[in-house]
């Protein structure tokens, strides 16, 4: 299996590519993609509902641990979080929804504000074949054990920009959310 | 002759009697009516208004100029459109406040409707009316019960105070081992939709901002041995107070909490997050135990509270019993211990509030237990112990830091005017001798600083 950011740079090159033949400047081809991307990011939607159903109804109220690292060069402690797997696949979820409104937000400004045509052909594959090999998805949707690479916590997809950040990945060992959890951080005023 | 006289006398005749002399002029001006100046004056005279010739320069409004009064004549209720929808909009409000604030009092008395009875059972005083000894008929015949059932929309005002329409209260005080209770009741905001539908958009997208719900809080303050200090002097019940007073209990932090509410709750709280979460095979599996020790939790972790709990079912928030402050101390005094408990339910849409009811009733108690059995082992206890005297070492620690630099701060002060005062003494080549000293000085400062660390 190649991993999906090798698929998505050529997705992307190969795009580039073909949107370089299609006739934007045809109305009804520019409607016929603008319909395309429309229908791409319904499907996403769809898709994620779906997901979010799924996890409401099973409702695993499994005790969840793990110790959130904090991020390469902040002072700060690491941070021990409880919660439970329904609460984390939720927030999950949230936070996917939150990341596809902003694409389609960028998406918007891009194209009706600048009138860029070009990202409408990319932005309508790219998103979801991502939304498909999301963690959530994988689990709930094709029903994935959630074991190896989709245990809970997630690992951040290791990238170049998460290499750039150095966050790193979640800890559950026993050692550290025990250490970490009789700290007392909660409660602590915001500045 | 005559002529003669006539013209002796001519030219004063005239004017001697003018009006029957045939003065036509003079005549004539005085018979006339009275000239109408309508149709030249463009001012209205007060003659005008009578006919209907008043048009003098309008031919170009339609609108008839009638008398002042007649309002009706110049407007149609066509132009008052505008003030029509506002109107209009302005009624809808009204009535979405008033049926907002009607059914958030309804919701609050059917909760005191519901609770009232476990109050006046165990507390001597409940609400804000002053202390009544209830007659023995009263209770006899469930005479308060009662009064509350009738149907009128009119809070039973000594019992619960509304503080905002979606914000009501009561108090309770005078039982063995507590102070007093603190109840608050938050309901949603009915009477302003818009306000309800931002604040749920806002908690889908930020998790700053939590979804509306309608939650019922208590706190409870047990007296902790110190009830000469809350009740002072000679007020009645003084002095059965002062005879026993052994109202005091170990000082721990345990909790049942809600799993959905839990990762929050030890974000939010300073007390539960000194402790560790552990499921507990004996709750259900909605509910997991904080607790800063294993003997604790089983101590506390009746059976009758596992029961209460289950009946209470998801709508239970939170049970805590805490000594700890919920904001995280930042000064000594903060960490003093404040023994409190806590209970935090969501409400039922369906105002069912049976189900409910145990988890109350245990909460009220719970104190009686505590006091009677919570002295644990010292072995327990230390470990309970440490966390504490680790916060007040730590904070400590950063007091004397700050109190050291404030020292510090001042000798350098003190050494500077000292500094000062002597170079303003001497005279301009004496002054440069002295700079140039103390330069040096520092010089042989910096060296051995280096040298040291090389």
């Amino acid at each position: 299996m190649v991993s999906p950011q090798i698929t998505n740079l050529v997705i992307i090159l190969g795009m580039m590519q073909v949107s370089k033949k299609i006739p934007l400047e045809d109305p009804n081809t520019l409607n016929l993609v603008r319909a395309g991307y429309l229908l791409s990011n319904l499907i996403i939607i769809a898709v994620y509902a779906y997901t979010h159903l799924i996890i409401n109804k099973k409702k695993d109220m499994t005790t969840l641990k793990y110790v959130e690292q904090p991020q390469m060069g902040s002072t700060e402690e690491p941070k021990p979080i409880t919660t439970t797997v329904h609460k984390y696949d939720v927030d999950q979820m949230k936070s996917l929804y939150k990341s596809q409104l902003m694409g389609i937000g960028m998406m918007g400004v891009m194209h009706l504000y600048f009138k860029y045509t070009n990202p409408l052909l990319i932005q309508s594959i790219i998103p979801l074949k991502s939304a498909f090999e999301g963690n959530e998805v994988k689990i709930h949707l094709f029903g994935k054990a959630a074991v190896g690479e989709l245990r809970r916590p997630f690992k951040a997809a290791a990238g170049f920009m998460s290499a750039l950040q150095g966050g790193a990945a979640p800890t559950q060992d026993k050692k550290s959310i025990e250490a970490a959890e009789k700290a007392g951080r909660g409660g602590s005023k915001e500045e | 002759m005559a002529a003669i006289f006539n013209n002796l006398f001519g030219g004063s005749k005239p004017s001697a009697s003018p009006v029957p002399a045939g003065d036509s002029d003079f005549a004539d001006f005085a018979g006339a009516p009275d000239p109408s100046p309508t149709p030249i004056s463009a001012i209205p005279t007060a003659a005008s208004f009578t006919g209907a010739g008043a048009l003098p320069t309008g031919s170009s409004s339609a609108v008839p100029f009638t008398k002042w009064y007649n309002v009706h004549e110049r407007y149609s209720l066509s132009d008052f459109k505008q003030e029509g929808v506002i109107l209009g909009i302005l009624l809808v409000i009204i009535a979405i406040h008033l049926y907002g604030t009607s059914s958030n009092r309804k919701r609050a008395k059917a909760w005191i409707t519901a609770h009232a009875p476990t109050l006046h059972n165990e507390f001597a005083l409940v609400g804000f009316g002053g202390r009544k000894l209830p007659t023995e008929d009263e209770i006899a015949s469930g005479g308060l019960a009662e009064t509350l059932a009738t149907d009128s929309l009119q809070l039973p005002v000594d019992l619960l105070k509304e503080k905002s329409p979606q914000e009501f209260s009561t108090y309770a005080t005078g039982r063995l081992n507590v102070a007093f209770l603190d109840v608050n009741l938050t309901l949603l905001k009915r009477y302003s939709p818009l306000t309800l539908a931002f604040e749920y958009g806002a908690s889908l997208f930020f998790d700053s901002f939590p979804a509306p719900v309608e939650r019922v809080e208590a706190i409870l303050y047990p007296f902790d041995g110190r009830e000469a200090l809350t009740v002072p002097g000679q007020l009645p019940g003084a002095h059965e107070l002062r005879k026993d007073t052994k109202s005091s209990y170990d000082g721990f932090v345990w909790a049942i909490v809600n799993k959905e509410t839990m990762k929050q709750l030890r974000g939010e709280r300073y007390d539960v997050s000194i402790t560790s979460t552990k499921d507990h095979p004996k709750l259900p599996n909605w509910a997991t135990i904080m607790s800063e020790s294993s003997e604790i939790t089983e101590f506390l972790l009746t059976p009758e509270l596992i029961k209460a709990v289950e009946s209470a079912g998801e709508l239970l928030d939170h049970i805590i019993v805490t000594d700890q402050p919920i904001d995280q101390p930042s000064k000594l005094d903060e960490t003093i211990p404040k023994k409190r408990i806590y209970l935090s339910m969501r409400l039922p849409s369906s105002g069912d509030y049976t189900s409910l009811l145990p988890i109350f009733q245990y909460f009220i108690r719970l104190t009686d237990t505590l006091v009677q059995s919570a002295h644990f082992r010292p072995e327990v206890l230390r470990k309970v112990r440490t966390t504490r005297d680790d916060t007040i070492r730590r904070l400590q620690k950063a007091d004397d830091e700050e109190k050291a630099e404030e020292i510090k701060l001042e000798r350098e002060k003190v050494k500077k005017q000292k500094r000062d005062a002597e170079l303003k003494g001497l005279n301009a080549k004496a002054q440069k001798k002295y700079l140039e000293k103390e330069k040096e000085k520092e010089m042989k400062r910096a060296q051995k600083k280096q040298t040291q660390r090389g």
